[in-house]
């Protein structure tokens, strides 16, 4: 009686595992096409200069959301002020730190307290002060009551200047050139309305002056596996998406926005935990109903490097976190799934994001019990479930050497053999329980989504150090967040 | 930024994995299905499963061993690359810099292809060095053929060798290939064509003038105007044409037919450029039913530092105009006008409905001398409009003509 639905539902496993896989390889084929054939032979160093010699940008202000991030919001600034870009201010927007993260700014860039004339574009939480900083004029500082980061992006918003906008998280170093390429993409298209750029782990790199100088492979195995999670993620999943106009994730750590649009769009929604992602929809939503050509995309060069979490208890948190945030969008927006008016949007992203991220870990983690069950009661040949389990193993090492691979393109790649043959190894060893691991953990957080909407979870982190990332400071966990609200702003790493 | 060789074979390779484990997971499902519910323990399945087993092995293989390979040999080729490199450059400069002809100093045989760090080390140096000594090297190119190759390369049915050509040409702006990129403004690929004009233009600066639709301006004009390119791309080119591009402008003014997409960015250019003789010509697009090209005008002129006499009360009017963005242009075109003209046209701006107009006024306001900011100071204490008063502060600050604890007290007393 139970043979034939547990049939079908093998069935449906094995069609779910093939349209997966066969996805992920369609996207990694257009992600490298669109990546390094094309776009790094139209983006040379010297037509960049070219541009930027006949003031050919857009000036941009970078809004960079901080709660507590004593540990490295000074270290972060700086990289931010020593971008190579003729234009820009960067607006810190202290979320009602509890720590010494408005000090640390005070002394180190000579604030002093100025009124600003500050648009109510987007209503927010209370500010309290705004500064300037006497050796950095264009840099301000917002110390306002605690709202979330939404609030404080949109806080940042109501202050900006400038036409663009940046969203950089305050624990994140851009490389040089991120912004001048990112918003020579705004010069060029005039629809274009958001871009998002691509993120790697900061963890093992060498900082110098608040620069990457050096990539090296981190020492612990959880941070070498998220480097192909990120190398996935971003050089074949978004890049796969943004070729075929259906991004629908723009990475909270390093975005670049038309001010206008998002304003037109509402601005940042407060209450949420992914509002990165659930902007990004809602721009999608906002233009198609509007009628009004618009574009999306991702580009690979502009690097924004992030640390990720070297601990099981903070990379449980945040992935929860980023799969509740997830849910939370796709369920806000939930009105577009297999809804033709969205076009490719609503009939093919939208659905994929809901059966193939949001459900993935509840079927990923119902094949394993379907596995065991059924060599335990003889539905299944032991020799099956291995060559099966196999396959999935090879597929996934497959496609994560395959996204990695795109990174051996770039001058800064991990520059050792050594590190080539840890990330294969690492591809195999993820398969040993760490990913069994973020599968359970995300489908706990499917479970907890409708109970725990906009709730965030502590995060440790070891800070940006002023010389090398590998030696964090001695005090670095001290004073972390005391609510349950974190500070960690990343999106989610999946496709 | 990126490593531009091996790519191509890269991604043949993971079309042809993408290709054939396609097959290898479709013909699994196909045998699953075909087992009418037999379930997976069916002989015949476990023989397609082990197959894709095989199959995918085997590409992962292909992929590491590849990209092993690849990273390995990458190393030691940047590595030679940039010495090469560094040795060809010390070179070609000594060659541009010296009196004797190209002929005598590059000193290899006429048939000889020059070797891969030779051409690219003399197309930065071309990037950079114009002139007679820019002469001297393209005429190296030409000895050795690299001119003939690039040119063949571009019209190469290969994306990669295409681009990678276009790119050459644009650094080495060579007046023969000038024909063989405008036509590619006419590409099917969008990429194709905003490389071929980025490099036409750079190409067309260095041409000397010629008038006539048969000039390089010419050309490029009759390309520009039938190519499918965003405004943005046709303004950088337009850019890049230096200290020719004020007379391709003027040529584009002059077409009465010219589309309002392309009005737009030859205001804006000339804005840009700082064209200044190129007031008058633009002057006339200020009372445009377009309030797009209202504002380029007007925009145009703020950048230019410009207001033509006979444009006074158009600007004036402007001031008023219904649509913002408008307004606001017009308000930093303002900051030009005679004060006595300027001041009691900008104060009652401080009070505008949008918040840019109110800071634009300000900050012109604060240009126009002793009386200007006399009038913002006034205004940061005494307008009725807080909007008004807060801008006024802010402006003060800006120009450092109010120190923070007075501007905390004006904000107080607003």
């Amino acid at each position: 009686m139970w043979r034939t639905p547990l049939t079908i539902y093998q069935y449906l496993l094995l069609i779910y595992f093939s349209g997966l896989n066969i996805l992920y390889g369609l996207f990694c084929c257009v992600g490298l096409r669109a990546i390094v054939v094309i776009f790094a032979r139209e983006f040379s160093q010297g037509t960049l200069r070219d541009l930027l010699e006949r003031d050919v940008y857009k000036p941009v202000s970078i809004l960079v959301p901080a709660y507590n991030e004593e540990v490295s919001i000074v270290a972060s600034v700086r990289s931010l002020l020593a971008l190579q870009f003729p234009e820009f201010e960067v607006i810190v927007v202290s979320d009602g730190s509890t720590d010494d993260t408005l000090g640390q700014l005070y002394d180190a860039f000579a604030l002093a307290e100025q009124p600003l004339a500050t648009r109510q574009d987007l209503p927010t939480a209370t500010v309290n002060r705004t500064y300037r900083s006497l050796s950095h004029p264009n840099l301000v500082v917002v110390d306002k009551e605690n709202g979330g980061k939404a609030d404080s992006l949109n806080a940042g918003l109501n202050l900006a200047r400038y036409p663009l906008f940046a969203g950089v998280d305050a624990d994140s170093l851009l490389d040089g050139e991120a912004i001048l390429r990112a918003t020579r993409l705004f010069v060029e298209d005039e629809t274009l309305i958001a871009v998002g750029g691509t993120i790697r782990p900061l963890n093992g790199a060498v900082v110098k002056d608040g620069r990457v100088t050096e990539v090296a492979m981190p020492k612990k195995w959880l941070e070498r596996f998220q480097i192909l999670e990120y190398a996935h993620a971003f050089f074949t999943g978004r890049a796969g998406w943004s070729h075929f106009k259906s991004l629908l994730i723009i990475s909270g750590a390093f975005g670049l926005f038309r001010r206008t649009a998002v304003l037109e769009a509402g601005g940042f929604l407060v209450g949420t935990v992914s509002e990165d992602m659930e902007l990004v929809v809602r721009l999608h939503k906002h233009f198609v109903r509007k009628g009004q050509p618009y574009n999306i995309r991702f580009t690979p060069d502009p690097i924004c490097w992030s640390e990720v979490p070297s601990d099981l208890g903070t990379l449980r948190r945040q992935r929860n976190r980023w799969h509740r945030g997830l849910w939370e969008t796709l369920w806000t927006h939930k009105d577009m799934l297999f809804n033709p008016r969205y076009g490719r949007l609503g009939m093919v992203a939208v659905p994929y994001f809901w059966f193939f991220e949001a459900l993935a870990p509840l079927v990923e983690v119902s094949g394993y019990i379907l596995v065991v069950l059924g060599m335990l009661f003889g539905f299944i040949s032991p020799r099956f479930a291995v060559l099966f389990v196999l396959l999935a193993v090879l597929y996934g090492m497959l496609l994560s050497q395959m996204a990695a691979g795109i990174e051996t393109f770039l001058s800064t790649r991990y520059p050792r053999l050594r590190d080539r043959m840890l990330l294969f190894l690492a591809a195999f060893l993820e398969f040993l329980g760490y990913r069994q691991f973020l599968a359970f953990e995300r489908s706990v957080a499917t479970v907890q989504a409708p109970f725990k909407k906009g709730k965030w979870g502590k995060m440790n982190r070891t800070g940006i150090s002023g010389t090398n990332s590998r030696t964090p400071p001695p005090d670095a966990e001290r004073n972390l967040p005391p609510d349950d609200r974190a500070s960690d702003h990343k999106s989610p790493a999946g496709v | 930024m990126w490593r531009r060789y091996g790519d191509a074979a890269y991604t043949l390779v993971t079309l042809a994995i993408f290709g054939f484990e396609t097959l290898a997971l479709g013909a699994l499902s196909l045998s699953f299905l075909l087992g009418k519910w037999a379930g997976v323990t069916s002989t015949p399945i476990e023989g397609v499963l082990l197959a894709t087993v095989v199959s995918a092995a085997s590409a992962l293989a292909m992929v590491g061993l590849y990209l092993l390979s690849y990273q390995f040999v990458s190393k030691l080729r940047d590595r030679r690359h940039a010495g090469q490199l560094d040795t060809w450059t010390e070179r070609w400069i000594g060659l541009a810099l010296a009196d004797d002809s190209a002929e005598s100093i590059a000193g290899s045989p006429r048939s000889r292809r020059l070797p891969r760090a030779a051409v690219h080390a003399v197309l930065s140096l071309l990037e950079a060095v114009k002139g007679e000594e820019g002469d001297r090297l393209k005429a190296v190119l030409a000895r050795h053929g690299v001119d003939r190759w690039l040119l063949r390369h571009v019209a190469s049915g290969h994306l990669t060798a295409r681009l990678d050509a276009i790119e050459s040409l644009g650094k080495a702006r060579l007046p023969q290939s000038l024909d063989s990129l405008l036509v590619l403004l006419e590409h099917p690929k969008p990429v194709v064509r905003r490389m071929a004009v980025r490099a036409a233009a750079g190409t067309v600066a260095i041409m000397p003038p010629e008038p006539g639709p048969d000039g390089p301006g010419g050309k490029f004009i009759q390309a520009l105007k039938t190519a499918d390119l965003k405004a943005g791309v046709v303004q950088e080119s337009l850019l890049l044409l230096e200290t020719k591009a004020g007379a391709v402008l003027r040529d584009l003014l002059a077409d009465p037919d010219l589309p309002d997409s392309l009005l737009w960015v030859v205001l804006e250019t000339v804005g840009r450029l700082g064209l200044a003789d190129m007031a008058e010509d633009i002057s006339r697009y200020a009372k445009h039913e377009d309030p797009e090209l209202r504002a380029a005008t007007f925009r145009a002129l703020h950048r230019l530092g410009t207001v033509p006499d006979h444009l006074q009360r158009t600007l004036l009017a402007a001031l008023n105009d219904e649509v913002d963005f408008v307004r606001i242009q017009a308000a930093h075109a303002a900051a030009f006008l005679p004060a006595e003209v300027a001041l009691p046209a900008l104060e009652p701006r401080l009070g505008d409905d949008s918040w840019w107009a109110r800071r634009a006024a300000a900050a012109s306001l604060a240009r126009l001398g002793d009386d200007g900011v006399s009038t913002v100071k006034r205004a940061a204490q005494t307008h009725p409009d807080q909007a008004a008063r807060e801008m006024a502060v802010q402006i003060l600050l800006e120009a450092n003509l109010l120190d923070p604890a007075t501007a905390r007290l004006a904000k107080g007393v607003a």
